[in-house]
């Protein structure tokens, strides 16, 4: 209070001081009036210059506008401008008739933290030949918010105790102005006619996770809905009184499994089995089928011949003991594909072998795995190569990549060839499985599912990969999938005057908006583009970004003059939450670009 | 001229600031208890609520609550649940329902149990965090067969002793005993194809620990050992000496 007291005085003395400056320029008119003039004219002086806010901000920090400082414009009653410069002292010859005098200073901006505006009008009669003097009052022109975060010094260390930052955001539309509690005594200033949302941003302090809360002012009696000229709310907000909190996670322990191999005796086994045995190498690819065969008949040199289901011998083995048919010994049929086999058991005395038993046994699907792979620019951008993932097509994937745990000696061998089989699609639609690229895919994150089989057995595998849309560039021709506008290929040619005929661009009447990117994070970016604008009355028009899409630290930063074409680049950030960009202009009534691009940064 | 002050107070309610945003961080003088069912047993014969661990919070100065009540007792949900708390340093007791029960769950095979106990100091205006897991209190013992067993044995039995307790389980069941019995005995017994029986001795483990799961896991005896050459089986019936003349 203490501050705003002393503040409040002065700002007093600063208003006296500009009554002192609109005497002097009274005074020097009177001088000059001694003066015969051949020609009419008008003289302007600047009369009071009042705020009638307690603006904390103003006049320490926005400095209060000097009489040269402010801007006139004189139009007569068809709105042709007559005088469009710095307030002068000077006469402005005119001839007889009504005229509408403005004299301003600033902006008056959409929505800006220490923005004022003043401004003051007139309605004057100028006689020919005749020196007329008009006197423009100023006062405040736009509205203001203010924040005091807590009622006391207790109150205001409390959000600090809870919050790393926090502050209020001020939103008027689409436009956003955060008032930090880094920046002390300043406001956000809008235009009076507007109406504002408000809402508490903070960064929980022990968590560091950003929370917020849309105030709904509704419930606040006499709150205005629209705000006037002049207008000043100063919303102090309050935490209420912590109590002591404990947060309890509690959860079982997962049981630590200890494995212990135990063997079954061969013994056991039926008389004359066959125990079939898909092999794998070791990175797991299937190679083969083993069959062990227990001793059958102790103390014999016995034989066991193995027929498919067609009839075919597919292995046999002779020996003593327990004997082992190795796929690595039988090219001919190293894996035994799934199904019905036949095991005879001869008994060989000398040359001669007497059956001796059969015994039928199944061999059984084999266990296959499937992997695939591939990448985009956003891979690229994650492992810090930007110089790479830059290089890249948008709406490409590459280095698609699969495997199907089968060796290669076996889906190449004729006799197995029909067996295997593979498909590839992305969010179900097919893609050449041979193909090492897969592209003109959407900005988003897509499925590459990859399905092999082999034998009877399928494996498949998923791999997600993001389509960011980056790197960008707009189409030569067109801006394919920007609202908010529409393209030409000749520039604006229509309106009043011809504006950069020729020159290809995407022309805007008010916001613009990219196509929607995708950011699985956010993405740090650098942005080009060319433009120009056309309006009627500024000379410069600030460009600046909407809200809730994602908007740069630099936004803006940069004046293109009126008419002519200008190179403008940003860096900053491309939101996860809102990854596209609107950006509009303050003033001007036609607005075109090209050459629009933006860059992994 | 025209100078309006409009006072607004808004007493920040934090719990909706960030209701979609992150749940404990909260600073409302609320208890938040965030408690979370964690991996149940797999073999779930009795209800869900009884899979659910609860907790008896005490203070450890050994005084009441300030409503005069002893200990504060909750069953732990999935459910985020917000209590009003006391500033002070409290025991947490945590535990699943099946003390006294567990050896006879599932048909006599058992369920896990879980105690646990640790501690959590609140200081005045603050929030503090406990994030605590429960051990478990007994051990299972689980069973697995090759993937031919069943080709070639019509019926097994495996039987896991410890204690006075004995249990009969099929592949891939779980029985749980308590660690401060000496150890377990397992026990294969099978009737092959051929309808030969076969069981193999009683074998005893006895370095067991809590919350351990011993998996059986049986494989038929190593071919290594066999002999015996592979006559070399062609489709070429240009080359006489591989074919297979009987």
């Amino acid at each position: 209070m203490i501050r705003n007291k002393h503040m409040r005085r002065i700002y007093i003395i600063l208003f006296n001081l500009m009554l002192l400056l609109g005497m002097t320029a009274i005074q020097s008119c009177q001088n000059d009036m001694d003066v015969p003039d051949v020609h009419g004219g008008l003289r302007v002086q600047l009369g009071n210059v009042s705020s009638s806010t307690i603006t904390r901000a103003t006049p320490n920090e926005c400095g209060v506008p000097a009489a040269e400082q402010f801007r006139l414009l004189v139009e007569d009653v068809n709105g042709m401008p007559k005088y469009d410069g710095a307030l002068t002292d000077e006469l402005i010859p005119l001839a007889g008739g009504t005229y509408f005098v403005t004299a301003d200073y600033g902006e008056n901006p959409i929505l800006a933290v220490d923005r004022p505006y003043y401004v003051g009008t007139a309605q004057v009669e100028v006689e020919n030949n005749k020196v007329t003097d008009a006197t423009i009052n100023c006062k405040v022109g736009n509205a203001l918010v203010s924040v005091v975060f807590g009622q006391n010094a207790e109150e205001r260390a409390r959000f600090s105790r809870f919050y790393s930052e926090y502050g209020l955001k001020v939103k008027v539309a689409n436009y956003s102005v955060t008032l930090s509690n880094t920046l002390s005594d300043v406001s956000a200033y809008f235009r009076a006619g507007t109406s504002i949302e408000l809402e508490f941003t903070g960064v929980l302090k022990d968590v560091g996770q950003p929370v917020s809360c849309e105030l709904d002012l509704s419930q606040v009696d006499n709150f205005p809905t629209i705000f006037q000229a002049a207008d000043h709310a100063i919303v102090t907000l309050t935490l209420p009184e912590p109590q002591s909190a404990m947060v309890v996670s509690i959860t079982k322990v997962e049981m630590q499994e200890a494995t212990m191999d135990e063997t079954i005796p061969l013994s056991w086994l039926p008389i004359a089995v066959a125990l079939p045995e898909h092999q794998y190498d070791y990175e797991g690819n299937l190679v083969g089928t083993n069959i062990t065969f227990p001793n059958a008949y102790p103390g014999s040199t016995w034989k066991a011949v193995v027929t498919n289901s067609a009839g075919t011998v597919v292995r046999a083995v002779q020996g003593t003991g327990n004997l082992l048919s190795d796929y690595s010994k039988n090219s001919d049929w190293p894996y035994l594909p799934a199904g019905q086999y036949r095991a005879t058991y001869y008994i060989m005395e000398d040359e001669t072998a007497n059956l001796t038993n059969t015994r039928d046994f199944v061999i059984h699907n084999p266990k296959l795995t499937a992997t695939v792979d591939a990448w985009t620019s956003y891979d690229k951008y994650l492992v810090g190569d930007i110089a790479g993932a830059n290089e890249c097509t948008n709406s490409t994937a590459y280095g698609f990549q699969k495997h199907f745990s089968v060796s290669q000696s076996l889906y190449n061998n004729n006799k197995y060839r029909s067996l295997y089989s593979w498909t590839a699609t992305v969010d179900g639609n097919s893609v050449p499985i041979n193909s090492n690229e897969i592209t003109g895919l959407s900005f988003a994150a897509h499925t590459l599912k990859v399905t092999g089989t082999f034998d009877g057995t399928t494996a498949t595998a998923e791999k997600t990969f993001h389509i960011t849309g980056l790197p960008y560039e707009s189409d030569v021709n067109k801006f394919s999938g920007w609202t908010g506008g529409s393209w030409s290929d000749s520039g604006d040619s229509g309106g009043a005057q011809a504006r950069e005929p020729g020159q290809p661009c995407y022309l805007f009447t008010s916001t613009i908006y990219t196509p929607k990117f995708h950011a699985p994070s956010n993405i740090n970016f650098s942005m080009s583009w060319n433009e120009w604008f056309y309006a009627l009355t500024m000379r410069t028009s600030n460009y600046g970004w909407v809200a809730n899409t994602s908007t740069t630290p630099n936004g803006k930063s940069t004046k293109p003059s009126n008419y002519t074409w200008t190179t403008i680049s940003e860096v900053g950030t491309l939101k996860a939450s809102a990854p596209y960009f609107g950006m509009t202009h303050e003033s001007s009534y036609t607005w075109g670009i090209n050459t629009f691009k933006i860059l992994y940064q | 001229m025209k100078k309006i002050l409009y006072i607004l107070i808004c007493i920040l309610c934090l719990t909706a600031c960030q209701s979609n945003e992150v749940e404990p961080q909260v600073k409302t003088g609320m208890l938040f208890l965030s408690l979370y069912p964690g991996p149940r047993p797999s073999v779930k014969t009795r209800s869900n609520q009884d899979d659910l661990l609860a907790i008896r919070i005490t203070r450890k100065d050994g005084k009441n609550f300030a409503n005069g009540s002893q200990y504060l007792e909750y069953v732990v949900t999935d459910a985020t649940e917000k209590f009003i708390m006391e500033e002070g340093t409290f025991l947490i007791h945590a535990y699943s329902q099946n003390q006294n029960t567990w050896h006879n769950d599932n048909g006599g095979k058992g369920s896990a149990c879980y105690v646990g106990d640790t501690e959590v100091t609140v200081a005045h205006d603050s929030t503090s965090y406990c994030i605590y897991e429960v051990p478990m209190t007994n051990y299972a013992v689980t069973l697995t067969l090759p993937e031919l067993f069943h080709d070639l044995f019509s019926s097994y039995t495996f039987t896991v002793t410890s204690g006075n307790r004995t249990v009969s389980l099929r592949e891939g069941e779980k029985a749980y005993f308590s660690p401060y019995e000496a150890g377990f005995t397992y026990q294969l017994s099978a009737t092959n194809i051929d309808g030969d029986q076969h069981s193999a001795s009683a074998i005893l483990y006895t370095n067991v620990q809590r919350g351990k799961l011993y998996n059986l896991r049986y494989n038929f005896a190593s071919s290594s050992t066999s002999g015996g050459i592979d006559i070399i089986i062609s489709d070429d019936t240009t080359t006489d000496d591989t074919n297979i003349d009987f």
